[in-house]
């Protein structure tokens, strides 16, 4: 709304180039904090991920370091289940089998010695209240539609709840396949200096992964009944580069509390709104974590306890108005086998051969990221429900 | 105006010749007289050393080189039949020569009667004014009364002050009686009334950049007395302009900004539109969170603590488009008056100041409008006597263009689905019915529409209308009593889904009776009393489906109902010339329909006033106020989709309390105004909500509420040149404005229960407002922002969640943003005042933000795609916008 306005200033006055937002550091003391930060929720029928981590400089670049705890959930009877697994930052518990009518709070209790063994409080415990699980609905449809007008791509949910509980909080997790420009027929040996036919792992066809990091919320509140037709949950641009191929998506969703949703909905004001001209003011987010024996330590995080449902999508690039992907990539480099030095010159200059012409001994090269999907970050991972066979 | 009625005097404020130096040459052949290329000054001043009494009024005009060549004896008569030939006219009455530009004067006095007897002429030094209608003796001395009706003791005086060439009335002249010390100001309908023994008095009319006229006036008994007065364009040589700072010595009352139309209208504005809130916040201790934010803080106090009146209706939403024009069309607006401090106790409902903004009542001579062509707006008004002299009319309207611009936007960028319009309209018609009674309507209506996207649309408006009834009944008393009805209301179209699209809505809707007395008893005393009351009818929401297949439930909030009634009283004590007082006291009671709850809260208005010279003086006052509607918002500007709460049973009234004091000098012969204010504040109960607060369509609004104490305080320095060739105002204010929550929430009390920035603070502000004329054609305008930079929350540390980067905030308003400095320029072409020609095209050009300062409105984080949280302003206006203004009057 904030740069709308801006440009109809702008457009008003005639300078139609120029903009409203301009880059701004204030000066101030970067201060680190190292509050606590704890996500994850109790999953009820799966595993629960919870993740340990503290709050960092506005400055600092790289990601926080996951902090390892003794983390379990106690259920209303004293019945303790402790984190088993520790994969990747987060505290695996089972909660599978679990009883979804019991209440449960969970415990984190940071490990000292690791990593800032110096910093005070690694002995404190936390724990969250106690919460109610909450039994989600079945998503009854996912769908994405295709806005050719504003050239995006949006996904709905649908779902009616049987139940009162009007709250609801997607996640999602979203999956790509891509392709590198050129599907190399051959590669490059640098050991002996020789190119060979390519082995049965292709390098044109690549999985890449990412948690959709916006916060999905919504609420029936308003509604004549609990259900959700079509609401729009999420979007993405024709021009994504997750949209290379094949792009699926899969949606989570849990019943949440009136409670987290404000908590929710404050974090989505603070991180996503802030600085419009109707904007309003940033206000702190208190969660549901305290710590033991010190009510004035802020902890931040929001854990709910629940059953959720998902369900999974595939867009193809099929679907929608085919877009422009050319890679930028040169034209082929021709260098004939005999030329050994040359192409490892080549090759250790972020080369790939491409492909090799057998009557000619001539062979193409291009950029490696043109070559090998996997220079853009995706793996050869594909996922078990992949429904082509592109290993 | 009126018919002339048989015992007044039309008496008019003088131009007077004002003589140019010019050199001429004279040549004498052959017993000829030849003036060679001279101008007009020069011209009359030849004909003037041949025939002393000629008058003739220089209009600076006339550019044109005469030469004249006649022999000695013939050359009064060529000149003069050039001089008609050029256009004048050339009269010949009482041995003097008149010479006027296109129209002559009548040689017959419209003669000004007094009650019983006829003027006395002690001189007959004539003095015209351009139009040649009207004139008037200088130096003669007005009868009132017969001199032999045996009256003695005090007698009253009255009468209406109007403007020369528009018979409209002038509003807050200082008439003064120098002997006694005698004071008394115009009212909202020109209307004057002193209290005087009977006996020789010269009376001093005086008021903003009008020249002053002075009345030697024998009082034998009760009479009345219309004036005339002319706004000066620039100080003419010999005309004395007294600065409207002199009534500040007369008066107690402190921090009143009164500012003209005329004022308002060079001010530059951001696309030329001359706005009457944007001048308002030029005023030292005004101060607003932003540009384009729309609303204003006055010292310290909340943008909903002001109470804004339009002839006497209340304006809710000031604003269109965003905030960047105020709602009011200065084509029909008269003037301006702030109270920041010392408020009347008429008014109130409140608790930071009032603004009142008075329309004009229409030209009672002839049919006159004006055309006005902007970057963004365009704007007409039509005004008139529909019966002459008896009742006139005045209409203006507003649109704008901003919807074209946006269509013409490329297809493709994305704001080409936004839109932004707004229309303004006003009618007034005011009818006297004699010299006693008046009756004026007024109907104010404004509508904006805008959206961002396609799927959600929003509203709102303003309509107002009121009729009120003057009655000057008897000698010492008069009345006024007004009613009418307000109306604001919003509403948000969101149809981004079928299943859940919507239309949320609200309304206020308000009644109003209000009576005011005004009695002149005893030349001490003046005393008014009244009362108001205000019976509101407030939707807080509705939320309705918008389409066959939504399956929003329907919701309506209970409407609020309430009457707010104040009996008020005020005595202004003034027991020697030096000393004044207003002990002024106001009931108001809040009778909540809904809850039966009954709030009642005495306010007080006392102020005093010291001089220790005629124009040197001491004030202090003490104000208290209390306020039983609030605005529900959590935005720091005035947003369009604010709702509006009474108090009730779970939400009491916010109360306030200001006492300041100030010194103020008038110096260099009265022409600058000095003053040093300073002032304390503060004010409890008011509202801020809890973290997360749900606001809209929320029944039980007082769980989200956490009670918020105020304090301000400040001090401010001015000075003030009114009038002449330079004038404007300079302003320099040191304040501060911190809240602090009143209740102890634990982890959740806002900055931990201790006090905190409030989101105006802006400790240092340094304005200046300057026009210059060049000519009379010709100025230059000037003006000049500087303040500290606005508090903000800004985030002290991030953490990743749900997948991305989140901030946290810490203490609210710790941080400032950048100083905050603008400079804009305009000049200002004024019509050439050819008599005969049928409209005049002003037109303005200008600059603003001239430095292209890029002044932030606010800081924001975003986060990029590896995750780094890199910090942004806003910055709205942050390239020189220019921008031409045309107007045609006609």
């Amino acid at each position: 709304m904030k740069e709308r306005l801006c440009i109809l200033i702008l457009a008003f006055a005639a300078f139609l180039t120029g903009s409203c937002i301009y880059p701004f550091t204030p000066e101030m003391e970067d201060l680190d904090l190292g509050l606590f930060v704890i996500e994850g929720d109790i999953r009820i029928g799966t595993e629960s991920y919870i993740f340990v981590r503290n709050t960092q400089r506005l400055t600092a670049t790289g990601s926080p370091v996951d902090i390892m705890a003794d983390v379990w959930v106690e259920n209303d009877k004293g019945e303790i289940t402790r984190a088993g697994n520790y994969r990747d930052g987060a505290h695996i518990i089972d909660t599978r089998n679990l009883d979804p009518r019991a209440s449960y709070r969970l415990h984190i209790k940071p490990y000292s010695g690791m990593g800032y063994s110096a910093s005070p409080g690694y002995n404190t415990e936390y724990v969250t209240d106690w919460l109610e699980v909450l039994v989600t609905p079945e998503i009854e449809e996912v769908s994405f539609r295709v806005d050719e007008l504003e050239e995006k791509i949006t996904f709905h949910v649908s779902t009616t709840n049987p139940d009162a509980n009007p709250y609801y909080k997607w996640n999602c997790n979203e999956v790509w396949e891509y392709t590198s420009q050129f599907y190399a027929s051959h590669v490059f040996n640098p050991n002996r200096n020789t190119v060979e036919e390519s082995p049965n792992e292709n390098r044109h066809y690549c999985w890449d992964r990412d948690v959709v990091p916006d916060i999905m919320i919504a609420s029936t509140d308003a509604l004549s009944e609990n259900r959700l037709v079509n609401h729009q949950i999420y979007q993405l641009p024709f021009a994504s580069d997750k949209l290379d191929y094949l792009y699926s998506i899969e949606v989570i969703q849990s019943s949440i509390s009136a409670e987290a949703y404000i908590y929710w909905e404050v974090m989505l004001r603070n991180t996503d709104q802030p600085g419009g001209l109707f904007s309003p003011q940033p206000s702190e987010l208190r969660g549901n974590i305290h710590c033991v024996g010190d009510s004035t330590k802020v902890v931040l995080g929001y854990i709910s306890a629940s059953k959720v449902t998902s369900r999974r999508i595939f867009v193809s690039v099929n679907d929608f108005p085919m877009q422009n992907r050319r890679e930028n990539c040169s034209a082929f480099i021709e260098i004939n086998l005999a030329e050994e030095s040359k192409m490892r010159r080549y090759y250790f200059g972020g080369y790939d051969v491409v492909f090799l012409d057998e009557m000619t001994n001539i062979t193409s090269w291009s950029e490696k990221r043109c070559v090998d999907c996997r220079v853009k970050g995706g793996t050869k991972d594909k996922p078990d429900y992949w429904p082509n066979n592109h290993n | 105006m009126l018919k002339v009625r048989s015992n007044r005097f039309v008496v008019l404020s003088i131009l007077l010749f004002l003589g140019l130096f010019v050199s001429e040459s004279l040549h004498a052949q052959h017993a000829n007289v030849r003036l060679s290329h001279v101008s007009i000054d020069s011209l009359v001043n030849f004909v003037r050393s041949i025939h002393p009494k000629t008058y003739f009024i220089s209009d600076g005009l006339d550019q044109a080189n005469y030469t004249v060549e006649a022999p000695r004896e013939k050359i009064l008569e060529k000149i003069l039949s050039v001089l008609k030939e050029k256009g004048y006219a050339v009269t010949y009455f009482d041995e003097g020569i008149y010479i006027l530009r296109t129209v002559g004067f009548a040689t017959e006095l419209p003669m000004g009667y007094f009650s019983t007897g006829e003027a006395v002429q002690r001189d007959t030094s004539i003095y015209l004014d351009q139009s040649g209608y009207k004139f008037t003796f200088a130096n003669k001395v007005y009868e009132i009364g017969e001199s032999n009706s045996g009256v003695t003791g005090k007698v009253y005086l009255s009468g209406y002050v109007t403007d020369v060439a528009t018979g409209e009335p002038l509003v807050g002249i200082s008439i003064l009686e120098e002997s006694t010390g005698t004071y008394a100001q115009s009212d909202a309908s020109g209307f004057y009334r002193i209290l005087l023994p009977v006996g020789e008095h010269l009376l001093r009319f005086s008021g903003y950049s009008l020249e002053d006229l002075d009345l030697n006036v024998l009082l034998h008994d009760r009479g009345t007395l219309d004036v005339t007065m002319k706004v000066k364009v620039f100080a003419l040589k010999g005309a004395v302009i007294t600065s409207e700072g002199m009534a500040q010595h007369r008066t107690s009352r402190m921090g009143v900004e009164r500012v003209r139309v005329e004022n308002i209208k060079k001010v530059p504005a951001v696309f030329g539109e001359a706005d009457v809130i944007k001048v308002i916040m030029t005023l030292p201790g005004v101060k607003s969170v932003g540009e384009a934010s729309g609303g204003f803080n006055v010292r310290g106090g909340a943008n909903d603590q002001n109470l804004i009146l339009f002839n006497d209706g209340t304006i809710y939403n000031p604003n269109h488009l965003f905030g960047i024009f105020s709602a009011f069309n200065t084509d029909i607006v008269s003037d301006v008056e702030l109270f920041k401090s010392s408020i009347p106790a008429e008014y109130g409902g409140r608790i930071s100041s009032v603004l009142d903004i008075r329309g004009r009542e229409g030209n009672s001579k002839k049919v006159s409008g004006s055309l006005g062509l902007g970057v963004l707006t365009s704007r007409f008004h039509l005004e008139g006597p529909i019966k002459k002299e008896k009742t006139t009319f005045i209409l203006g309207g507003r649109t704008t263009y901003s919807d074209w611009i946006l269509k013409v936007l490329p297809k493709n960028s994305e704001y080409s689905n936004g839109t932004a319009s707004f229309n303004d309209l006003n009618a007034q018609i005011s009818h006297r019915f004699n010299q006693k009674n008046s009756l004026h309507f007024s109907g104010y209506f404004s509508r904006d529409k805008f959206s961002f996207t396609v799927d959600t649309t929003y509203r709102y408006h303003n309509a107002n209308f009121s009729l009120k009834w003057r009655n000057h009944f008897s000698d010492g008393h008069s009345l006024s009593l007004s009613t009418g009805y307000d109306s604001y209301g919003y509403k948000v179209e969101d149809t981004h889904n079928d299943w859940s699209s919507f239309s949320l809505s609200s309304n206020i809707r308000q009644g109003y009776l209000n009576l005011k007395f005004q009695s002149l008893v005893a030349a001490k005393h003046t005393f008014f009393y009244g009362f108001n009351s205000t019976m509101y009818n407030v939707e807080p929401g509705n939320r309705l489906p918008y389409g066959d297949s939504s399956a929003i439930e329907p919701r309506r909030l209970v409407t609020e109902r309430a009457l707010e009634t104040a009996l008020f009283f005020n005595d202004t004590y003034q027991p020697t010339d030096r000393l004044s007082f207003d002990f002024g006291l106001r009931l108001s009671g809040f009778l909540s329909l809904n809850s039966r709850k009954f709030y009642g809260t005495p306010e007080f208005r006392l102020s005093g006033k010291y001089s220790f010279l005629p124009n040197l003086s001491l004030k202090a006052g003490f104000n208290s106020m209390a306020q039983y509607i609030h605005k529900i918002s959590n935005t720091v500007a005035i947003s369009p989709t604010d709702t509006w709460k009474l108090a009730d049973a779970d939400i009491g009234p916010q109360k306030g309390w200001q006492a300041a004091a100030g010194l103020y000098w008038t110096v260099f012969d009265h022409r600058v105004d000095l003053s040093l204010e300073g002032y304390y504040k503060m004010m409890r109960d008011y509202p801020d909500y809890k973290s997360g607060a749900i606001l809209v369509m929320n029944e039980n609004l007082a769980d989200e509420l956490v009670s918020t104490m105020g304090k301000a305080y400040g001090v401010e320095f001015m000075i003030k040149k009114p009038g002449g060739k330079l004038n404007g105002w300079v302003s320099y204010t040191y304040s501060r404005s911190l809240l602090r929550e009143m209740e102890d929430r634990g982890l959740q009390t806002i900055n931990n229960g201790e006090w905190y920035n409030a989101p105006h603070d802006k400790p240092h502000d340094l304005k200046l407002v300057g026009n210059y004329k060049f000519t009379h054609r010709y100025s230059i305008s000037v003006n000049l922002d500087y303040s500290t930079g606005r508090p903000v929350t800004i985030p002290v540390a991030k953490y990743l969640y749900g997948g991305g980067y989140r901030l946290y905030y810490s203490e609210r308003n710790g941080y400032r943003i950048p100083d905050y400095f603008r400079l804009d320029l305009a000049i200002n072409i004024e019509p050439s005042h050819y008599l005969r020609q049928l409209s005049h095209l002003s037109v303005t050009f200008g600059v603003y933000n001239v430095t292209a300062r890029k002044n932030p409105y606010s800081v924001f984080y975003t986060r990029s795609g590896s995750g780094s949280v890199s910090g942004n302003m806003l910055s709205v206006f942050a390239v020189p916008i220019p921008y031409i203004n045309l107007n045609l009057k006609f």
